[in-house]
C-alpha cells in the first residue's frame, strides 16, 4: 500500500502538511455534556429577550456547538498544496475512484 | 369544502414549478447514463459543499421539523424541544464517523451502509438484516412526510370524504414518484434549492412577524406556559420540563441523534459528496439549520398563544402550524408557507425512497440472484422499489394512528438505531463477531418493537403505539426513556457477550475486505481494487 501512495503522489506537488491535532476531538464532547445534562438548565430564570433560561440556553449551544465543530475542523484538517480556485479540496481526491478500482463494477 | 382560493393558487403555482424542476433535473450535471445505480442513486458521487449543504438540509429538516416538532410543543410543551439538543449533538457525531464511512465506501464502491457491513464482516446475513431494518425504518419516516402534506392540504380546505379523502395526497405523491423515477437523486437535490429558499423566507417571516402580532416572545412564553399548565397532569405538559421528564428528554435527544445518520437516506447524502472534507465542513455549518429548527419548534407555543384550537380527532395537533399560518398570514403568503411545508416534505420523501430502493436492490435482491444482476437491471429495480416504499408509507398512515406524527419518526428511530453497532462500531473495530452483531440487532429490534407496542398514549385513550417513551419498571428501576436507547443497550450487551462466547468457541469470523488505510484514505485517489467478496 505504501508503495502505491508514493507512486501516486510522485506526480503531484508535494503537500506541506501542518500538524494534525488529534486532541482537539475531545472538545466535541462538550456539546453532549452541555445539552444532555438536563437538570442543569431546566429552569425558567434568568430570562433573556423574553426567553426562559431553558430555551435560550439551548439556542446558545447551537452556536457554541457550531463554533466548536468549526474549530476542531480547522485544527484537525491537514493543509496540503494550495487549492486551485473552483476545484476540489487540497490533498483530497476531487472525484470518485476510477471505475476499475471499485467493487461494484464487474 | 371551503377552499382559500388565493392560498391554493399560490400553492399550486409553486408546486408546479418544482415539478418542472424535478423532471428537468435529469439534464443537470448530465450523466452518460442514469441506468447505473451510482448515477441514479448517488448523483454520480459528485456533490460539493454547496449542494451537500442543501441536500443534507433537505434530508434532515423535513415535515418532522415543520409539522411534527411544533405539534408536540403545542401538545406537551418543553418535551418537544428535545429536537434542539438532538440536532446540536448530531453534527459532532457525524463529524467523527461519517468521514471514515465516506473513505471506505469511496474506496470500495459501497453505495449503502449494508454494503459496508458485508465488506467489513464478510456476512451476507448481517448485510440483509441491516438492509431490511433500514427499509422498514424508512417507511414510518416517509409516513411522517405524508402527514405533513395532508395537514397542509386539509387546512387549505382540500379534503373530501370516503375514498376522495386521500386523493390530493395520492396525486402529490404520484408526481413525486414520477420525477424520482426519471431523475433519481438529482431531482430532490435540485428542488432542495427552491425548497430551502422558500423555507428560509417563510420561517424568517414567521418568527419575526408572528411574535410581533402576538405581543413579543415574552408574552408568547407566558401565555403558552399558562395554557400548558392547564392541561391534564397525565399529559405531562409544561413550559419547563419537571424532574420526571429529564430522562425522556435526554434519551430522546441522544437516541434520535445517534439514529439519524443510520438512516439510509442520510448516509446517501454523505456518500453522494465528492470529497471527505465536504462532510466535515458541512458538520460545522449545518447547525445553522438547528437554530432555525429551534425557532420553528416555538411555532407550537405561538399557536398556543394565538389561541389556535386544533380538532380533537383526525390530524389533531399536527394541524397547529398550518392553522397558525392561516390565521396569521395574508392568504397569498399562507399559500407560500403551505407550499414550503409540502415541498419540504416531498424532497426528503424522495431521498428516503431512493435510499431504501438502493438498499433493496443491492443488498437483498442481489444476493438472492447470486450477484448476477447487471447495473442496468439494478437501477431499473431500484426505481420500482422506490415506488413500493412510498406505498408502504401510505399503508402505515392508513393503519397506524398516532397522537403526534413525531411518533412515526421515533418508531423508525427505534429500528434504525439498532444498526449502529454493525455500522459505526464496525468503522472503528473488527472486534465484534458478525453473528453476535446479528443476534444483538435481532434482539434489540424485537424488544424495541415490543416496548413501542405496549406503551399507551398519555391519556390512555389508545392502548398501543401511544408513545416511544417507555416506562421502565423492571429490576427495581423506575424511569421513562426513549425505547430506542433502551433497546440499544440490550443490543450492545448481546453483541458483546455473544462476541466473547463466539471467540471462545472459535467461530469463523468472516473475511474483512477493508484495510486500516481505507478508513483514512484521502490523499491517494485509489488503491488496487479490493477483491469482490
Amino acid at each position: 500500500m505504501a508503495d502505491h501512495s508514493a507512486h501516486h503522489q510522485a506526480d503531484k506537488p508535494r503537500p506541506t502538511h501542518r500538524p494534525v491535532r488529534r486532541w482537539a476531538y475531545v472538545l466535541l464532547l462538550a456539546p453532549f455534556i452541555g445539552t444532555l445534562w438536563v437538570s442543569t438548565y431546566a429552569r425558567s430564570s434568568p430570562h433573556l429577550f423574553g426567553f426562559p433560561f431553558f430555551y435560550w440556553y439551548q439556542f446558545a449551544w447551537v452556536i457554541a456547538a457550531a463554533g466548536i465543530t468549526a474549530f476542531v475542523y480547522l485544527v484537525t484538517t491537514p493543509r496540503g498544496r494550495r487549492r486551485p480556485p473552483g476545484r476540489g479540496g487540497d490533498a483530497y481526491p476531487s472525484g470518485p475512484a476510477p471505475r476499475r478500482d471499485r467493487s461494484d463494477v464487474q | 369544502m371551503n377552499i382559500d382560493g388565493t392560498a391554493f393558487g399560490v400553492f399550486l403555482g409553486l408546486f408546479a414549478l418544482v415539478t418542472v424542476i424535478g423532471f428537468a433535473a435529469v439534464q443537470w450535471r448530465r450523466a452518460e447514463s442514469l441506468a447505473h445505480l451510482d448515477e441514479w442513486g448517488l448523483g454520480g458521487r459528485s456533490f460539493g459543499g454547496f449542494v451537500t449543504w442543501f441536500l443534507l438540509g433537505g434530508d434532515l429538516y423535513t415535515a418532522y421539523t415543520f409539522i411534527a416538532v411544533p405539534a408536540l410543543m403545542y401538545g406537551v410543551g418543553a418535551q418537544g424541544f428535545f429536537a434542539v439538543p438532538y440536532t446540536i449533538i448530531v453534527f459532532p457525531l457525524v463529524f467523527m464517523f461519517a468521514p471514515r464511512l465516506w473513505s471506505v465506501a469511496h474506496r470500495h464502491g459501497y453505495v449503502t451502509p449494508a454494503d459496508f457491513v458485508r465488506g467489513r464482516f464478510g456476512s451476507s446475513s448481517l448485510m440483509v438484516a441491516v438492509a431490511l431494518t433500514g427499509i422498514v425504518a424508512t417507511m414510518p419516516y416517509i409516513a411522517l412526510q405524508l402527514v405533513g402534506i395532508e395537514a397542509v392540504l386539509q387546512v387549505m380546505g382540500i379534503h373530501g370524504s370516503g375514498w376522495a379523502k386521500d386523493l390530493p395526497l395520492i396525486i402529490a405523491f404520484a408526481i413525486l414518484a414520477a420525477y424520482t423515477y426519471t431523475s433519481g437523486l438529482r431531482a430532490p437535490a435540485l428542488i432542495a434549492f427552491v425548497k430551502d429558499t422558500l423555507i428560509y423566507v417563510v420561517i424568517l417571516v414567521a418568527v419575526i412577524y408572528i411574535p410581533i402580532r402576538l405581543g413579543g416572545y415574552g408574552h408568547i412564553f407566558s401565555v403558552a406556559g399558562a395554557k400548558l399548565s392547564a392541561k391534564p397532569a397525565a399529559t405531562g405538559a409544561s413550559l419547563i420540563p419537571g424532574p420526571k421528564g429529564y430522562d425522556a428528554y435526554w434519551t430522546l435527544a441522544l437516541g434520535s441523534a445517534m439514529a439519524l445518520f443510520m438512516y439510509p437516506h442520510a448516509i446517501t447524502g454523505v456518500l453522494a459528496t465528492k470529497d471527505r472534507n465536504v462532510i466535515r465542513r458541512n458538520a460545522a455549518v449545518l447547525p445553522a439549520y438547528s437554530f432555525l429548527l429551534g425557532l420553528i419548534a416555538l411555532l407550537g407555543l405561538m399557536a398556543l398563544a394565538a389561541g389556535v384550537k386544533t380538532p380533537k380527532t383526525g390530524l389533531a395537533a399536527n394541524l397547529a402550524v398550518p392553522m397558525l399560518f392561516r390565521d396569521m398570514f395574508p392568504s397569498w403568503f399562507a399559500g407560500v408557507a403551505f407550499a414550503a411545508i409540502a415541498i419540504g416534505a416531498l424532497v426528503p420523501a424522495a431521498i428516503m425512497s431512493i435510499a431504501a430502493a438502493n438498499l433493496f436492490t443491492r443488498n437483498i435482491l442481489g444476493p438472492l440472484h447470486g450477484g448476477n444482476v447487471t447495473p442496468q437491471r439494478e437501477a431499473q429495480i431500484a426505481k420500482l422499489v422506490s415506488l413500493l416504499v412510498k406505498v408502504g408509507a401510505l399503508l402505515i398512515i392508513l393503519f397506524l394512528k398516532v397522537d403526534y406524527a413525531l411518533n412515526f419518526q421515533l418508531i423508525g428511530g427505534i429500528l434504525i438505531l439498532q444498526t449502529l453497532p454493525a455500522i459505526v462500531f464496525g468503522l472503528y473495530t473488527r472486534w465484534f463477531h458478525r453473528w453476535a452483531l446479528l443476534a444483538g440487532l435481532v434482539a434489540a429490534v424485537g424488544f424495541g418493537i415490543y416496548m413501542a407496542y405496549v406503551t399507551p398514549n398519555a391519556l390512555h385513550t389508545q392502548a398501543h403505539w401511544g408513545s416511544s417513551v417507555y416506562h421502565w419498571t423492571w429490576w427495581g428501576l423506575d424511569f421513562k426513556a426513549y425505547a430506542a436507547l433502551i433497546a440499544f443497550v440490550l443490543n450492545v450487551a448481546v453483541a458483546t457477550v455473544g462476541t466473547i462466547v463466539l471467540r471462545v468457541v472459535r467461530a469463523p469470523a468472516g473475511r474483512d475486505q477493508t484495510t486500516a488505510e481505507d478508513y483514512e484514505a484521502v490523499a491517494v485517489p485509489a488503491l488496487d481494487p479490493a477483491p469482490v467478496g
